[in-house]
């Protein structure tokens, strides 16, 4: 597998001094990031470092009480019809899926599309069966997700946040629900859509996708981001403790 | 998915059938054209007004009602309606008027109008035969009496000072007596006798004494119509000149002419 | 025959005289039941409201309605109101009993659809659907599906309360039972064959219940 990038100059999303608090728990505590269009960000860190939490504050699923955000310049408001416009431009993948159980693998495809983009049912079915093609389930089509196993779930999934033609691609812990045969068809599809110029940000803890597909590698520790850097320095000499100590727990042994 | 849209189709189906009902529903309150005039009783008085087996209501009240009906070139609706609420009801203009043998008192008189009298009767104690009460003098404060609510009798039971249970009807009240569960039933007395001849355990059943004091019965009409109050007056005076009142007591009373003093 | 105080051949004879009362107990329990699902539709999404003011109102419906007997309620609509408006017997108990059934059904949507995995509705929200749309297209036709027990249970309920309409010179079931009760001092003859009207049309409504729910498991996806 060739590393590509197709990280370029422009700005995609900026994050400047978020903070966000749980009650009194301050569980982001000074973020600020830039993420080029094209660039592919990994997050990594243990549970409770607040990589989810990062993620979720993008997309508004979590506000952040203090803080700014820009998508492709613009600073994201709360204001509802602005951010609603704004999450079709971010699609987001699920740790569990979140497929929607009454309709069928074709028919959560085309539900964003028909929906909220309005468009005719004839034309979201013909590019949705394109998504599914793209992501290798289009023999599913008229099935319901209860029929089909996780990583097959999970790349409907993938192919509905696709239908919205988002501009950046999130993802939060996408194979941490799956079975680890499972795994590989997912981060496969993720790493098809890295190669075809995607933005995403992914927090995982397969540090394989880290290495082999990341232009950047984040590591985030209570709350802050400790240090990043581009995978092959960050895995072979992490200049934090932290950092190493805990890619020590996650990575198997390397002998230097 | 076949299957739910097949449901939703039966489910319509009845749905529909049963909403097309509501306009039925909703008439049934509203029959009365122009052309009807409503009486109320209580629809438990044998023999002034009670129900027979099919549903209907007959009796003294509902003869003199449809006598009056009649005079005035209209048709008669008599409903039956719980006692308690009975002049609430006329408040509210459900029906034209209370012809259930009702009886004329200052305290309702506050509230509503009355036609002239209509018949004359008393309240009277009805008990077992061997129940060892011989007057209303015999009765304690541990006996027990039936009464309607929303009676005049309620306040003879008072004055009498024997503990009370209320009902809805007489057709309860003297259930109640036979079953043993009240010691003594406080009606007009004409109802008493009534109930001694027709019960099934009638006879075991008897007056006592005589009328606790006299009773003058009117026909109940709304405040503010007292043009039709008038016109059942003179309906009424037509009735007692030409005899028709004593023969519709004749017939419900053995011949007795309650319709006066 | 008679070992029993009763007749009972009475029975059978005057049962199907009750036939258009039991259409009447039908009808009020069905529009009361259609009216209480609209009512606690919309305070169900009341209570769920972000406005404080909108869910402090549904709050207070659900507590007063929930807290006082059908009865009384029925008897403010039919004779408290007079003053201001003068509702018919019908249109009173079907008014009481939606507005009574009102409240429990909020109670059970509102369940059905907190059931709902709170990332059914995150998901709808990150393709960028408002609020209005996933509720509508993702969050209630999931919660329905939920709520069909439940609402059925209550259906059943409501066709018992409305044997309360009977206070109200409703001409259902109960009235009749006691109006020919009372007239022929038959009561316990009377009664049973109302019991048995009773019984019959919640039978069937159970089973009905039981139908539609087998269907929708079949067509429940997960």
């Amino acid at each position: 597998m060739t590393k590509q990038t197709h990280k370029t100059e422009e700005t995609i999303l900026k994050i400047e001094h978020l903070k966000k608090w749980f009650g009194d728990l301050e569980v982001l505590k000074d973020i600020n990031l830039e993420v080029k269009r094209g660039e592919v960000v990994v997050i990594i860190g243990a549970s409770g470092s607040g990589k989810s939490t990062l993620l979720r504050c993008i997309n508004f699923l979590e506000k952040a009480q203090k803080g700014k955000i820009y998508v492709k310049g613009k600073q994201v408001r709360q204001q509802e019809k602005q951010l609603n416009k704004v999450r079709q431009g971010l699609g987001m993948v699920f740790q569990h899926f979140n497929l929607f159980p009454h309709m069928t693998v074709i028919g959560n495809v085309m539900e964003g599309m028909i929906h909220v983009k309005n468009m005719p049912k004839e034309k979201a079915r013909e590019k949705a069966l394109e998504l599914l093609e793209q992501v290798g389930l289009s023999d599913k089509a008229d099935i319901y997700p209860a029929m089909i196993s996780g990583g097959q779930k999970q790349r409907v999934a993938i192919a509905r946040a696709l239908a919205m033609e988002p501009e950046i691609m999130l993802f939060d812990e996408p194979t941490s629900a799956l079975d680890p045969e499972l795994v590989g068809e997912v981060l496969s599809v993720m790493t098809d859509l890295a190669n075809k110029g995607m933005t995403m940000l992914v927090v995982t803890h397969e540090m394989w996708f880290a290495k082999e597909v990341a232009d950047r590698v984040i590591f985030m520790d209570d709350g802050i981001i400790l240090e990043e850097a581009p995978p092959e320095e960050m895995f072979s000499a992490p200049k934090e403790e932290r950092t190493l100590a805990f890619l020590k727990q996650v990575l198997p042994p390397q002998d230097e | 998915m076949k299957n739910t849209n097949k449901l939703y189709r039966k489910l319509l189906i009845i749905g529909l059938m049963l909403l097309i009902s509501l306009p039925a529903l909703f008439a049934q309150g509203q029959q009365e054209s122009a052309n009807t005039i409503t009486f109320a009783g209580s629809g438990g008085y044998p023999p002034f007004n009670y129900m027979t087996e099919d549903g209907d209501i007959i009796g003294f009240d509902v003869d003199v009602a449809a006598e009056i009906a009649n005079r005035l070139d209209m048709e008669l609706k008599y409903v039956a309606t719980a006692w308690d609420g009975i002049v609430e009801g006329l408040r509210a203009k459900r029906y034209d008027g209370i012809l259930g043998s009702m009886g004329i008192t200052e305290e309702r008189e506050a509230v509503i109008d009355f036609s002239i009298p209509y018949y004359y009767s008393g309240p009277q104690l009805i008990v077992m035969k061997d129940s060892g009460i011989n007057s209303v003098e015999d009765l304690t404060s541990e006996h027990t009496l039936g009464l309607v609510t929303g009676t005049t009798f309620e306040n003879d039971a008072k004055v009498l000072g024997t503990k009370v249970k209320l009902y809805e009807d007489d057709n309860q009240t003297l259930i109640e007596l036979l079953n043993g569960r009240v010691d003594g039933v406080l009606t007009d007395r004409i109802v008493g006798l009534n109930a001694i001849n027709q019960l099934k355990e009638g006879n075991k059943l008897t007056l006592v004494g005589s009328v606790l004091r006299s009773e003058v019965m009117g026909i109940g009409f709304h405040e503010d119509d007292d043009e039709l109050r008038e016109q059942v007056n003179a309906a009424l005076r037509d009735m007692f000149a030409d005899g028709t009142m004593k023969e519709i007591s004749a017939k419900w009373f053995n011949g007795e002419d309650i319709t006066v003093e | 025959m008679n070992i029993l105080p009763w007749d009972l051949t009475v029975i059978p004879q005057r049962f199907f005289q009750f036939a258009d009362a039991a259409l009447y107990t039908l009808q009020i329990t069905f529009f009361g039941i259609l009216l209480g699902l609209i009512i606690g539709l919309v305070a169900a999404l009341g209570r769920l409201s972000k406005r404080q003011w909108i869910s402090a109102l549904s709050k207070a419906y659900i507590f007063l309605i929930r807290g006082t007997p059908l009865l009384v309620q029925l008897f403010i609509i039919y004779y408290g109101l007079t003053s201001i408006v003068t509702i018919d017997p019908i249109p009173s108990a079907i008014i009481a009993l939606g507005i009574h059934n009102g409240a429990y059904i909020a109670e059970i949507f509102r369940g059905s659809i907190q059931s709902i995995d709170y990332g059914q509705m995150e998901a709808a929200r990150s393709l960028g659907m408002t609020q209005g749309k996933a509720m509508q297209r993702i969050v209630l036709p999931q919660a329905f599906k939920r709520a069909v027990p439940p609402l059925g249970n209550q259906l059943i309920i409501a066709l018992k309360d409305s044997s309360l309409a009977s206070t109200i010179a409703v001409p259902e079931l109960m009235l009749k039972g006691r109006q020919m009760g009372s007239s022929s001092f038959m009561y316990m003859e009377m009664f049973l064959i109302v019991g048995i009207w009773y019984l019959i049309m919640t039978s069937l409504l159970s089973f009905v219940m039981h139908r539609i729910e087998q269907r929708l498991k079949v067509s429940d996806h997960d």
